[in-house]
């Protein structure tokens, strides 16, 4: 047993095993990032006999023979993973692999650059529209709602390279118009997602709108939240009956890179997580048709009762959450509240005027001055607040009523 | 409620058709995407099941409220009460007050104009 090897001993790894632990890996779709040092040692550990003759020459050119000795002596126990490969040995292999890649390798670098340029194009443009969509946007009129929707799909449209903020890739395997199609490809990602959030939509609107205007007017208030776009809308006050969600034309998208096997296999994938998602929405949505039935039908039963009624309710749709609140008031409680309060009115009135009368008779008119200040003002809070709560009921009594 | 006509809208026969029709898919990878599809139908068919039995136990729920409202409501019963109901897509909050109001109004004009009357007298002598 050698120096070197005592001195290894920690790292060693059992020596039943008999590994190839560089041995080369299939792309991985499901990640983003790809471990290049990791790709440069594979590569290195499996190059083949050219490329090792190569890469001998340069190595001894560059360290001398007496480290090339070493590094041949120990290759094999290296690539078995049976020695830990040291920072030294892994920063000059890793240095000089970049030179020695074949084009297999470099084909390699290029799908995952296309692929990646993909995904992070299709994840950056995301993470813009979440920011662009950051405050709750109020809106009860049709034409605002429509613009949102147009502007979000011309944002598609106007997307490009540039806008991915990519500056000297580490792997720049790909050529202009290969870049320009994977930008294409993200494009085409991002068009079907909002058409299938639009679709959402539009279903949502269709299910929501019968049914509220089954409602009496002045009796509720409706907010429809659309989640996507952080937009609140006023469904009691929306100055249409029906709303109709742009539907636009995605051209099918023609790829004729080298990289065409990958991006049919990506994008099949993509439409299988979409599928999931809006399966997903349509389950937790499903049956706020009944669920709507079941509001309306209480909500009739329950106008004809002599209680107040008041409901709190939401419903989950595909695209989001319609909030209800309706409150129900029979006219005869509110006729009692009324009386209620025109005689609360008459004993404050006749309160006050006895309390002046009394202190003008007795002359009192420091009293009168001193006390019609305190008291005045008191009395004043008291029917201004009556006469107030009149208003409001005799409006409600005609809302109600 | 048809439950199955709403759950006719989980099927996937679309977007296998999608998948079959991409080309450079190899059998293996179209094996697998289908097994993918059919182990996220699998979890969202137990979910939407499980939105179906509280949209019931919510029914059932709502029946007996209104009924024991009904009775108390003959019974001519002031009634307070607040019940909130998780529904298969949402939730409801129902909130009740009042009842029965013959008797409020006569006692509330009595009151009313014995207190002025009082309140005259008492300030006039």
């Amino acid at each position: 047993m050698s120096w070197r090897y005592k001195k290894h001993y920690s790292y060693r790894r059992s020596s039943y095993r008999t590994n190839f632990y560089y041995s080369e890996k299939e792309l991985d779709f499901t990640n983003e990032n790809l471990d290049y040092n990791q790709f440069l040692l594979q590569e290195f550990f499996n190059a083949n006999i050219e490329t090792k003759n190569k890469i001998s020459k340069y190595y001894i050119e560059k360290f001398g023979d007496r480290s090339f000795a070493y590094l041949r002596r120990t290759y094999l126990e290296w690539a078995n993973g049976n020695y830990h490969l040291t920072d030294l040995m892994s920063g000059r292999i890793l240095s000089m692999m970049p030179r020695f890649l074949n084009s297999e390798a470099k084909h390699k670098l290029g799908i995952h650059q296309f692929m990646s340029t993909i995904k992070k194009a299709v994840k950056t443009f995301e993470r813009k529209q979440n920011q662009r969509y950051n405050r709750t946007q109020y809106v009860s009129r049709k034409s605002e709602l429509v613009e949102i929707f147009e502007k979000e799909y011309s944002e598609i449209q106007s997307y490009s390279y540039d806008n991915l903020n990519i500056y000297g890739h580490r792997i720049d395997m790909l050529k202009d118009d290969e870049l320009l199609e994977a930008i294409e490809i993200s494009k085409y990602i991002l068009e079907v997602k909002l058409q299938n959030l639009y679709d959402q939509i539009e279903r949502d609107f269709q299910t929501f709108l019968p049914f509220i205007q089954n409602l009496k007017i002045g009796t509720f208030e409706s907010l429809f939240k659309i989640n996507a776009f952080d937009i609140e809308i006023n469904i009691a006050k929306l100055d249409s009956n029906e709303i109709k969600v742009p539907k636009f034309k995605i051209p099918e998208i023609e790829t004729n890179t080298d990289f065409k096997k990958y991006s049919d296999k990506y994008l099949a994938y993509e439409f299988v997580g979409i599928n999931r998602k809006s399966k997903e929405q349509i389950a937790r949505s499903f049956l706020n048709n009944n669920d709507l039935q079941l509001f309306l039908n209480h909500y009739i039963e329950l106008s004809n009762y002599d209680s107040e009624v008041s409901f709190d309710s939401t419903f989950l749709g595909e695209s989001g959450e319609l909030k209800i609140k309706a409150r129900l008031v029979p006219p005869k409680i509110l006729k009692t509240s009324l009386l209620y309060a025109f005689m609360k009115l008459s004993i404050y009135i006749v309160i006050t005027i006895s309390l002046i009368a009394l202190a003008i008779r007795n002359e009192a008119n420091t009293l009168l001055l001193i006390g019609g200040f305190f008291v005045g003002i008191f009395a004043f809070t008291m029917i201004s607040e009556e006469i107030k709560k009149i208003r409001t009921l005799t409006k409600e009594l005609k809302t109600y009523g | 409620m048809d439950n199955n006509n709403q759950l006719s809208r989980l099927e996937n026969t679309r977007i296998i058709d999608i998948i079959t029709k991409i080309p450079n898919l190899t059998d293996e990878d179209k094996h697998e995407l289908s097994k993918r599809i059919a182990d996220d139908d699998v979890e969202i068919r137990k979910g939407a099941l499980e939105k179906i039995t509280n949209s019931q136990i919510a029914q059932h729920d709502l029946m007996t409220i209104m009924g024991e409202l009904s009775a108390l409501k003959k019974q001519g019963m002031y009634v307070k009460s607040k019940q909130t109901i998780k529904t298969g897509s949402g939730s409801f909050e129902i909130e009740m007050k009042g009842g029965d109001t013959k008797l409020i109004i006569p006692v509330l004009i009595i009151i009313g104009i014995t207190t002025i009357a009082a309140l005259i007298i008492m300030f006039w002598k």
